[in-house]
């Protein structure tokens, strides 16, 4: 992974405990923790707590404004590339940033990775899922103009995007429905075979 | 178990090998699925042998072919009785020899998955697999139940939506400073929805790593560029510029009021006297100022080329000046020893002589001079030189020690990746032996290893107790033979001693006698059906141990393969002598053509004459022809 220049340098700058005492650094994380993984459900819990960003330490609030992007930038960016604990580690040092709150950043990172990586999950577009099916059968037994007396299938598949259902409707005979169960089957196997390698 | 392990590599090898249902063990193997799978064992052993799976017809080259598998065999390190009749003739037992050797010579599974766990794709392959085992061993869940975790993955519900933020900058000016600490809004309250976080975050490092550097570089492209064109316009163009803006307004000014004056003058209104004379005086100042004003102009223009053009001499005359002042000190010196000389030559000789003596006072002085500085000189160049041994062998320990910094870095570097390798490797073959199905039931093996031992044990018992008994039999055999013979001694001497006098008892003695000699004949009949049961029972085994090897089976095979050869022999043979006949018939012509005289050598095709020629040449055995 890569970080900006400026990136690096504010992460630099708040390895000094003179500058940043060490409860605010504790908080600091605690905040940037909150906004990333924030939850729709809670955004009244975040909005409490967006006044305690600049509450932190407010003699020097423009460290801390820097602070909280950049340290959130560390840990996305390190979620994105799927780095543990000892290879973010081994980044930091190569950037030469030294000091003790990389024990502090690198196990709090570890801790809220799986949290950060669901929410980068979240982002962005994607096909629309199929998550249900469902069926009806229907018996024409006759139209107006002649006999059918054809079993006559009605499916209907529920597919999920962006949070919003949508239905695939469409009707089948008998046979057309056998082979996309076929194709289906197909599919699975393949995706077995894949697993089992 | 062996046709299990066959399949299994016939599996593995993923080629087209089936092996027909009724193959159930190794004795009902024919001799290409023999060949065949011993071909493919031994490809997988020692991959680009190049042999071939399908047994050739030839008889010649089935020998061959089996000759040279006896020999691949060998060179693998097989110990036992091989050779071509291994393979071409199979007797069970030494097939099974063979294949137990060569299944056990097949490389391991596990030597596989250590090298396939070095190539990256195929590490990738496997992550992808173990990701799909992971969504396939999830249980199913309603689609509302899917809000985080691995279901969820690939279903984005927030869309990408960026915002640019500002995030104060350490190291700038205080004014920048006060505006970040009292109104910058932190960075999540700078976008209007808390969804936007991550995706700015994100925007903003690439922005940052990224779209910058151009920026700037085009940035000064631009300024140098304007740099550069701006002197150019200052200099020259805007002062002409100034100059004929100010006559063209000038123009535009007049153009208008000689438009306007008209519609004055027409004006209906009749105006006074004096305001038409005023009128008229101002009309003549304007014109005399127009006038005066154009020759301001000219006059402005003509002081301004008469300044460029005194500028232009005042720099020609400075440069002569400047070359005068040179000359006039190099005269002034020149001077100065002139009328020194002249001064000196008032009274020569004594002057000269003078001279001389300074000269010569000068030149010793020189001379000391020189020693003395060689005197200093010598120690110190020895003294540098010293120091600059020194310090070359100095450096050249350090940059020794630098090297050798630099090698314990680099092996360090690599002690750390081979451990980091060799954590991996550790967590997949964890992984592996997870994946692993626990219930092998090796318990039951163990149990049927350990009944087998039992039995083993009991059957060495029972054996144990055949032996005894047959030792008890034995002993008791002996005494019983012992007292047989003591109490035949003993019975004999006393009848004997009574046949002398007594009839009957010389008759008892002669029925004893014979009655003994039966007896012994009876016991040596028992002994010799003994060992002649014991000899069939061998001859039996030896038969069994024949027929396992199916000899005659075997034999009628060789009989047939034989018979084959010996029609293949002969075809050989009739080709061959097939082929001495055209040579002789061909040398005939040769002959005959060199006897005849050159026109009716012209007549004779050429082809005929060609291939005569070629076959005479080269001596070559016709296609198709093997040798043995």
């Amino acid at each position: 992974m890569e970080l900006a220049k400026e990136i690096v340098d504010g992460l630099a700058s708040i390895q000094n405990s003179n500058i940043l005492p060490e409860e605010a650094f504790l908080q600091l994380l605690d905040i940037i923790m909150l906004y990333i993984s924030k939850n729709n459900g809670k955004s009244k819990l975040i909005i409490s707590f967006i006044s305690g960003i600049a509450t932190i330490h407010p003699s020097k609030s423009d460290l801390i404004k820097a602070a909280v992007s950049n340290v959130s930038c560390l840990f996305i960016e390190a979620a994105r590339h799927d780095y543990d604990e000892e290879s973010l580690k081994h980044f930091l040092h190569n950037e030469h940033i030294n000091g003790h709150r990389i024990e502090t950043l690198c196990s709090t990172y570890i801790n809220n990775k799986q949290n950060i990586q669901t929410q980068l999950e979240l982002i962005g577009n994607s096909l629309p899922h199929v998550v249900d099916i469902d069926w009806r059968l229907h018996h024409c037994v006759k139209i107006s103009t002649r006999f059918t007396n054809i079993p006559i299938y009605n499916i209907r598949i529920s597919t999920k995007e962006c949070d919003q259902m949508r239905h695939v409707i469409f009707t089948c005979t008998i046979q057309q429905l056998q082979e996309l169960v076929y194709k289906l089957k197909d599919a699975i196997r393949h995706i077995e075979k894949m697993s089992n390698i | 178990m062996d046709i299990f392990t066959l399949r299994m590599l016939a599996a593995n090898l993923a080629k087209s090998y089936d092996i027909e249902e009724y193959v159930t063990n190794l004795s009902s193997f024919n001799t290409e699925l023999v060949v065949e799978a011993t071909v493919r064992c031994l490809e997988a052993i020692r991959p680009g042998l190049g042999l071939s799976t399908v047994l050739p017809v030839n008889m010649a080259a089935r020998f061959r072919l089996g000759a040279t598998l006896a020999q691949t065999c060998m060179e693998l390190g097989y110990r036992g009785d091989i050779g071509y009749q291994t393979f071409l003739y199979n007797s069970e037992a030494d097939l099974r020899r063979v294949f137990m050797f060569l299944i056990e010579k097949l490389p391991k599974e596990s030597e596989k998955t250590v090298n396939e766990s070095i190539s990256k794709v195929a590490l990738l392959e496997k992550s992808v697999a173990s990701a799909i085992f992971q969504g396939l061993s999830i249980p199913w869940l309603p689609h509302y139940c899917h809000k985080q975790g691995f279901r969820n993955r690939g279903r984005a519900n927030v869309p990408y939506v960026s915002v640019n933020i500002e995030v104060p900058i350490a190291n700038m000016e205080d004014d920048y400073k006060d505006y970040c600490m009292r109104y910058l809004q932190p960075v999540p309250e700078q976008m209007q929805d808390i969804a936007c976080f991550l995706p700015s975050m994100i925007s903003y490092n690439a922005k940052a790593l990224n779209t910058s550097p151009t920026d700037i570089m085009e940035r000064i492209n631009w300024l140098n560029s304007q740099q550069s064109e701006k002197p150019a316009y200052s200099n020259a163009y805007n002062i002409v510029k100034e100059f004929s803006k100010f006559s063209s307004e000038n123009k535009t000014q007049t153009s208008t009021e000689s438009q306007v004056k008209p519609e004055s003058v027409m004006h209906p209104v009749l105006p006074d006297q004096e305001t038409l004379r005023n009128q008229a005086k101002q009309e003549v100042e304007t014109e005399k100022m127009k006038t005066e004003c154009e020759s301001l102009r000219i006059n402005i223009e003509e002081l301004q080329n008469e300044i460029k053009k005194l500028t232009t001499r005042l720099a020609q005359a400075t440069i002569t000046g400047q070359n005068e002042e040179k000359e006039l000190k190099v005269n002034e010196e020149q001077k100065k020893i002139k009328a020194k000389a002249y001064e000196l030559l008032q009274d020569g000789p004594e002057n000269v002589k003078k001279l001389e003596s300074a000269v010569e006072a000068s030149t010793s002085k020189l001379i000391n001079l020189a020693n003395q500085w060689e005197k200093h000189r010598v120690p110190l160049i020895m003294k540098y030189r010293q120091e600059r041994e020194k310090h070359s062998t100095k450096a050249n320990a350090s940059q020794k020690k630098l090297d050798e910094i630099k090698l314990l870095k680099e092996k360090e570097k690599e002690l750390q990746e081979e451990c980091r390798n060799k954590d991996q490797q550790y967590s997949q073959l964890v992984a592996e032996v997870q994946k692993l199905p626990k219930e092998v039931n090796r318990s039951a093996y163990t149990q049927r290893i350990l009944e087998i031992i039992n039995n083993v044990r009991k059957q060495r018992d029972e054996i144990s107790k055949v032996l005894a008994d047959t030792r008890e039999i034995q002993k008791e055999i002996n005494t019983l033979t012992g007292r047989l013979e003591r109490s035949f001694t003993v019975v004999d001497e006393l009848i004997f001693r009574d046949a002398r006098t007594n009839e009957a008892s010389r008759k008892a003695y002669k029925l004893l006698a014979t009655l003994h000699s039966d007896c012994n004949e009876l016991v040596s009949l028992v002994e010799e059906t003994g060992a002649t049961i014991r000899e069939i029972r061998d001859l039996e085994e030896q038969i069994d141990s024949e027929s396992a090897k199916n000899v005659g089976a075997n034999l009628e095979r060789i009989t047939a393969d034989l018979k084959q050869m010996k029609q293949e022999t002969a075809a050989l043979t009739a080709q061959l002598q097939k082929y001495k006949r055209i040579r002789s018939n061909t040398l005939k012509t040769k002959h005959f053509l060199a006897t005849q005289p050159a026109e009716y050598n012209a007549i004779l095709p050429v082809s005929l004459h060609e291939s005569t020629k070629l076959a005479a040449k080269k001596n070559v055995p016709w296609p198709g022809v093997v040798r043995h």
